[in-house]
C-alpha cells in the first residue's frame, strides 16, 4: 500500500514542478497568434533568413484605409479618419495628410533632382529625334499651360514627363487631391491613408484592440458623415480574424467538448471517481504538454491548443481502459493495475513513438503540436498508472452497463461475420483512394470573413495596388551596385510591361550614378535640339548645370523616399530592394528574366506556401507509411507474427477507410487532413492493444473502448463544426478513421469470453 | 403721381424683358447638341517675343466629347471624351491621360469640356460669373473659386453672339491665350467620320 501512496505523492509532485515551470513564463505569456509563424520561415532558397523576416514583417504592420464621403465632404471626412487613427495606440505612422511645406518640399527636391529619375520609356523618347515636337506640342495646347518661365527653366518639360512616366510604370491610380493621396472610381474620390503599426500591435492582444479601435471608428465616421465609406486593408484584420475564430473554437467546442464528456463518464460509471481521474489525467496531460513545448521552443502557438482538443480525447482512454478493467472483473485496485500496465506502457510508447516521427516536419507549428501530444500522453499514462489504483480503492465495484449486450455483439467477431466490416473497409478504401484529390491551395484552408475580402478587392481595383504576393528581390553589397541591378532590372521589366507579361511594377525610381551620368549627356544632346525648335519663337534657354549624382542614402533621407521606405532592406553587409510586380500573365518568362540578371530573385510568396504545404503533404503520407511499417513490427515482436499482423489491421483500415470516406464526401486531401491520419494511428494503436491484452475480458475490453471511442468523437466530432476549413476537414478525417479503428478493432480479441477471476 | 413714375415703370420694363440673364444663356448654349468650328489660337507668353500662332478645327459633341484638331504650324489632334485624354502627334505618337489614374486631370479635362461645351451649371460651381451684354454680343467673365483652378488661371472670358466666339484664358503665370473661333455651324448629328474618331 505504501508503495502506492509514495508513488501517487511522487507523481503529484512532478506535475506541481512542472505547472510552476509553466507559471515561470508570467506574466507576459508567450503566447503565439500569428498565422505566418506556423510556416517555415524561409520563402525560397535563395533568400536569406534575415531579409525575408524583416520584409514579412515589415508587411504585416502596413494598414491602407480608403475614405470617401458623400458631396464635398471626402477631404473632411480623410482628416477625421487620420486625426483618430493618429491617436491609437498600437500605430507608430500615419501617412495621409500632406501639409503645404511638405508638398513643397517634396516639389523643390524633385525639381532639383529630377534628371537622376529617368525611366526607360522615358530614355527612349529622349533619344527618338522629336522629343522638341512633343514639347512643342505642349507649348501650343492652351490647356496645358506651359508658361515661358516654365519652359526656360524646364525646357524638355521634364518635371511633367518623368512623373507621368513613373506613374504609367507603376499602374498606380494615385493622383494628389487637395492635401491627401486619392484615387478616382466612377467620379467618386477616395481619400488614401497609410498607416504602420507599432511592433505591439502585432501581438495577441496588441492587434485584438487595433481592429477593436477601427470597428469604433468606422460607427463614428457614420454617424459624422451620413453615407461616409471605408475600405480597409492590412495583415493585422486577417490575422485578427483568425485568431477569432480560433480562440472561439477553443471555448466554445472546448467547453461543449468537456461538459458533454462529464455527462458520458458519469452515465458509464455513475461515481465521480471515474471522471476524477479522467479529468486528472486530462489536465495532467496538458500540464505536460505545455512544458514540454516551452521547454524547447520558449513559446506557445495557438494552433496547439486547438490541435489539443483532439488529444483530450485520447488521455481519456488509459482512464478509461483502467477503470473499465477494475470494475468489471471482481478484481483489487493493484490486480486491475497489474492487468493494465503493460498494454498502456506498450500503447503509450507506440503513440508516443508517432508522434515524435513528425518532429522531423520542418512546420514549427507541425513540431508543437508533436510535441505536446506525446508529452500528454506520457502525461495521462503516468496519471493513470500512479494515482489510478489510490482512486480505485475508494469505489466500489459495481456491474457496469451494456456488458451484456457487448458480449453478443462480441459473437459477431467470431465465425464467418467477421469478415464482412474489414472487406466493407477495404472496398470502400479502394473506391475512395481511386476518387481521391488533393488541393495545396493555401487560401482554403482557412475561410476569411467575407466583409474583409470585398474591401480587399475594392482597395485593389480602386488604387491599383494589387495584393499580389510577387515581387523581385535585388540583392548587393554596396548601393551603386545595387542601384546599377535595379537599373538592369527596370530595363528588362519595362520590355516585358509593353509585351504584356506584366500589367505593374514599383522599382525604385532613382537610377545608378553611372545611368544618371549617361542620362546627363542625354538630357544636354535634347535640350540643344528643342533651344534650336525654340529659337524662332523668340525664346533665348539660359546656361544649364547639370545637377550633381544624387546617391541612394540623399534620396532615401529626403522627401522622395515617400513610398519606398518598405523597398530597402538594409542588412549588415548587403542591401537589398524589393521590386513588387503585379498582374504576371508568364511567370516562367520572368523566371527567365530573373535568371539572366545577377542578384535577383523572383518570390512568389503564396506559391511558395502551396508547394511547401504539397511537399509536406507528400512527408507526412511516406511518415504515416513507416509509422503503419514500425508499428506493425512492434507488434510482432510482442505478439507474434499472426497476431501482430492481425492486430495491425484495424490501424491500417482506419487510415485507409478515413482517406477514404473523405474522398467520397468530396473534401480534397491536404496536409492537416494527413495530420489527422498521424493521430488515427496513435487512437488504432490503443484499440487494438486493449482488445489485444489476454490478461482482461474481452467484453470489458470492449466496453472500455466503447467508451474511449464515444469520448473522442465528443472531442473530435466538436471539430467538424469548426469554421475553419482545415480544422472540421481534420476533425471528419479523424472521426472517420477512429469510427472505423472502433469498429475493427474487435477482430483483435484475444481474452476470455467470460470474466477471469 | 404715377404720370411721373410711368417712364421709370416702363424703363424697369424694358430692361426686365430685354437683359440676357445666366439661365438664358445657358439654355441657348445647351440648345446645341453638335458644333463644329474653325479655330484660331494665339498663345502670347512672357518672354517670347512673338505670339504662338495655330489654327485648326474644333468639334464638341454634348454627347461624345471634344476633338481640338491642330492642322498648323503643326498636325496635332487632341480628343478629350468622358474617360479621358489622347493627344496623337505628326509622327503618329500617342499619349494618353485617363481621368481614372489622374484625378487632377479630371478637374481641368471636365472645365474644358464645360467651357467648349456652354454648361454654364457647372461653371457656376467653380467660379464667379459675371454676364455682361453690349448689344447683341454678351460677356462672360469667370473668376475661379477653388484652390486648383486658381493655382491654373486667374480669368477666363467668354465673348460671343449666337454661339461663343472668343476664349480668353488667362493664365497664373501672366500668359494670355486667346481662342478665336469662326464658321461656327450647329449640326443635329454627327457624321460617321467624326463618330469614329472618338472610338476607342
Amino acid at each position: 500500500m505504501s508503495s502506492l501512496r509514495v508513488k501517487g505523492f511522487g507523481w503529484g509532485v512532478f506535475l506541481l514542478l512542472l505547472v510552476s515551470y509553466c507559471l515561470s513564463f508570467l506574466p507576459r505569456f508567450p503566447l503565439q497568434s500569428s498565422v505566418l509563424a506556423l510556416l517555415p520561415s524561409a520563402l525560397s532558397a535563395q533568400v536569406p533568413a534575415e531579409v525575408s523576416t524583416t520584409l514579412g514583417k515589415r508587411l504585416d504592420a502596413q494598414v491602407v484605409f480608403l475614405v470617401a464621403a458623400p458631396g464635398d465632404n471626402g477631404e473632411a471626412a480623410a482628416k477625421f479618419v487620420s486625426a483618430k487613427l493618429q491617436a491609437l495606440a498600437g500605430v507608430a505612422k500615419v501617412a495621409g495628410q500632406l501639409d503645404a511645406p511638405t508638398k513643397e518640399a517634396y516639389g523643390r527636391f524633385f525639381f532639383a533632382h529630377k534628371e537622376a529619375l529617368l525611366t526607360p520609356s522615358l530614355r527612349e523618347k529622349l533619344h527618338s529625334a522629336d522629343y522638341a515636337s512633343t514639347v512643342l506640342s505642349q507649348l501650343y495646347a492652351g490647356f496645358a499651360g506651359v508658361s515661358a518661365r516654365e519652359i526656360s527653366a524646364d525646357p524638355l518639360l521634364l518635371s511633367r514627363q518623368v512623373p507621368l512616366s513613373l506613374q504609367q510604370a507603376s499602374g498606380s491610380k494615385l493622383g494628389l487631391c487637395g492635401d491627401f493621396l486619392c484615387a478616382q472610381d466612377k467620379g467618386q474620390p477616395y481619400y488614401f491613408i497609410h498607416l504602420t503599426l507599432k511592433d505591439s500591435a502585432l501581438g495577441l492582444q496588441g492587434s485584438a484592440d487595433f481592429v477593436a479601435a477601427v470597428d469604433k471608428l468606422r460607427a463614428t465616421l457614420a454617424q459624422q458623415f451620413p453615407g461616409a465609406t471605408l475600405y480597409q486593408r492590412g495583415a493585422v484584420f486577417f490575422s485578427q480574424a483568425a485568431a477569432q475564430s480560433a480562440q472561439h473554437d477553443i471555448t466554445y467546442l472546448g467547453s461543449c467538448s468537456l461538459i458533454l464528456l462529464i455527462l458520458l463518464m458519469w452515465g458509464a460509471y455513475r461515481s465521480l471517481l471515474p471522471l476524477s481521474l479522467a479529468l486528472g489525467s486530462i489536465v495532467s496531460g496538458a500540464i505536460c504538454g505545455l512544458s514540454l513545448v516551452l521547454f524547447v521552443c520558449g513559446e506557445v502557438h495557438a494552433f496547439t491548443f486547438l490541435v489539443g482538443l483532439s488529444v483530450v480525447g485520447m488521455c481519456c482512454d488509459y482512464a478509461l481502459y483502467y477503470f473499465t478493467v477494475y470494475l468489471s472483473g471482481k478484481l483489487s485496485a493493484q490486480q486491475a493495475l497489474q492487468q493494465v500496465t503493460r498494454t498502456l506502457l506498450l500503447s503509450c510508447a507506440i503513440t508516443a513513438t508517432a508522434y515524435l516521427l513528425m518532429l522531423s516536419a520542418p512546420f514549427p507549428g507541425v513540431q508543437q503540436m508533436a510535441l505536446f501530444c506525446a508529452a500528454a500522453l506520457a502525461g495521462a499514462c503516468g496519471t493513470v498508472l500512479c494515482w489510478g489504483p489510490l482512486l480505485a480503492l475508494r469505489v466500489r465495484p459495481r456491474p457496469l452497463p451494456g456488458l451484456g449486450l457487448l458480449t453478443k455483439t462480441l459473437s459477431l467477431y467470431r465465425g464467418k461475420t467477421r469478415y464482412v466490416l474489414p472487406v466493407s473497409c477495404v472496398l470502400i478504401s479502394m473506391l475512395g483512394l481511386y476518387h481521391v484529390q488533393t488541393d495545396d491551395d493555401v487560401r482554403h484552408l482557412a475561410a476569411m470573413p467575407d466583409s474583409l475580402l470585398t474591401q480587399d478587392s475594392a482597395v485593389s481595383s480602386i488604387t491599383g495596388q494589387m495584393a499580389d504576393q510577387t515581387m523581385l528581390l535585388i540583392q548587393a553589397p554596396d548601393e551603386e551596385t545595387l542601384l546599377q541591378r535595379n537599373d538592369a532590372l527596370k530595363e528588362r521589366l519595362s520590355a516585358l510591361q509593353a509585351e504584356g507579361t506584366l500589367k505593374a511594377f514599383q522599382a525604385l525610381a532613382l537610377n545608378s550614378h553611372q545611368q544618371q551620368q549617361a542620362d546627363i549627356k542625354l538630357i544636354a544632346q535634347a535640350r540643344a535640339q528643342v533651344a534650336t525648335a525654340l529659337a524662332p519663337l523668340g525664346l533665348e534657354l539660359s546656361a544649364w548645370t547639370p545637377p550633381a549624382p544624387l546617391s541612394l542614402s540623399a534620396f532615401m533621407a529626403s522627401p522622395l523616399a515617400r513610398g519606398y521606405e518598405l523597398a530597402l532592406v538594409q542588412e549588415a553587409d548587403s542591401l537589398a530592394l524589393v521590386v513588387p510586380v503585379q498582374g504576371i500573365t508568364d511567370k516562367e518568362a520572368l523566371r527567365a528574366v530573373c535568371a539572366q540578371l545577377e542578384g535577383v530573385s523572383f518570390i512568389d510568396r503564396k506559391a511558395d506556401f502551396d508547394s511547401l504545404f504539397a511537399h509536406y503533404r507528400h512527408f507526412l503520407s511516406y511518415l504515416v507509411a513507416v509509422a503503419l511499417a514500425v508499428m506493425a513490427l512492434c507488434f510482432v515482436i510482442r505478439l507474434g507474427l499472426k497476431r501482430g499482423l492481425l492486430t495491425t489491421i484495424p490501424s491500417l483500415l482506419a487510415v485507409s477507410s478515413a482517406l477514404g470516406f473523405s474522398a467520397l464526401m468530396g473534401l480534397k486531401v491536404n496536409f492537416f487532413m494527413l495530420l489527422a491520419l498521424v493521430m488515427v494511428l496513435g487512437v488504432g494503436v490503443n484499440y487494438s492493444l486493449f482488445f489485444a491484452n489476454r490478461l482482461s475480458a474481452a467484453a470489458s475490453s470492449f466496453l472500455a473502448v466503447s467508451l474511449a471511442m464515444l469520448t473522442t468523437m465528443v472531442s473530435l466530432g466538436i471539430l467538424v463544426l469548426s469554421s475553419v476549413p482545415a480544422v472540421s476537414g481534420f476533425g471528419f478525417t479523424l472521426a472517420m478513421g477512429v469510427a472505423v479503428a472502433y469498429v475493427l478493432a474487435p477482430l483483435c480479441a484475444t481474452g476470455a469470453k467470460t470474466c477471469k477471476k | 403721381m404715377i404720370k411721373l413714375l410711368l417712364p421709370f415703370i416702363l424703363w424697369l420694363g424694358l430692361s426686365v424683358a430685354q437683359a440676357l440673364t445666366l439661365t438664358d444663356l445657358s439654355a441657348r448654349l445647351a440648345a446645341v447638341d453638335n458644333l463644329r468650328a474653325q479655330f484660331t489660337q494665339e498663345r502670347q507668353l512672357l518672354g517670347f517675343t512673338k505670339p504662338l500662332r495655330s489654327q485648326g478645327q474644333l468639334l464638341v459633341s454634348k454627347e461624345l466629347g471634344i476633338v481640338w484638331q491642330q492642322d498648323s504650324p503643326f498636325y496635332l489632334q487632341l480628343i478629350i471624351d468622358k474617360q479621358g485624354l489622347r493627344q496623337k502627334d505628326g509622327s503618329g505618337q500617342e499619349l494618353r491621360i485617363d481621368h481614372d489614374a489622374n484625378p487632377q486631370f479630371y478637374q481641368l479635362s471636365a472645365l474644358l469640356q464645360a467651357l467648349l461645351q456652354g454648361k454654364v451649371d457647372t461653371l457656376q460651381q467653380n467660379f464667379k460669373l459675371d454676364l455682361k451684354e453690349a448689344g447683341a454680343s454678351w460677356h462672360l467673365s469667370l473668376v475661379p473659386q477653388d484652390g486648383l483652378m486658381q493655382r491654373i488661371f486667374t480669368r477666363i472670358e467668354l465673348e460671343g453672339q449666337q454661339y461663343i466666339d472668343k476664349v480668353s484664358l488667362y493664365d497664373a503665370q501672366d500668359d494670355v491665350s486667346v481662342i478665336y473661333f469662326s464658321k461656327t455651324q450647329a449640326l443635329d448629328k454627327l457624321s460617321e467620320a467624326e463618330r469614329e474618331l472618338f472610338a476607342r
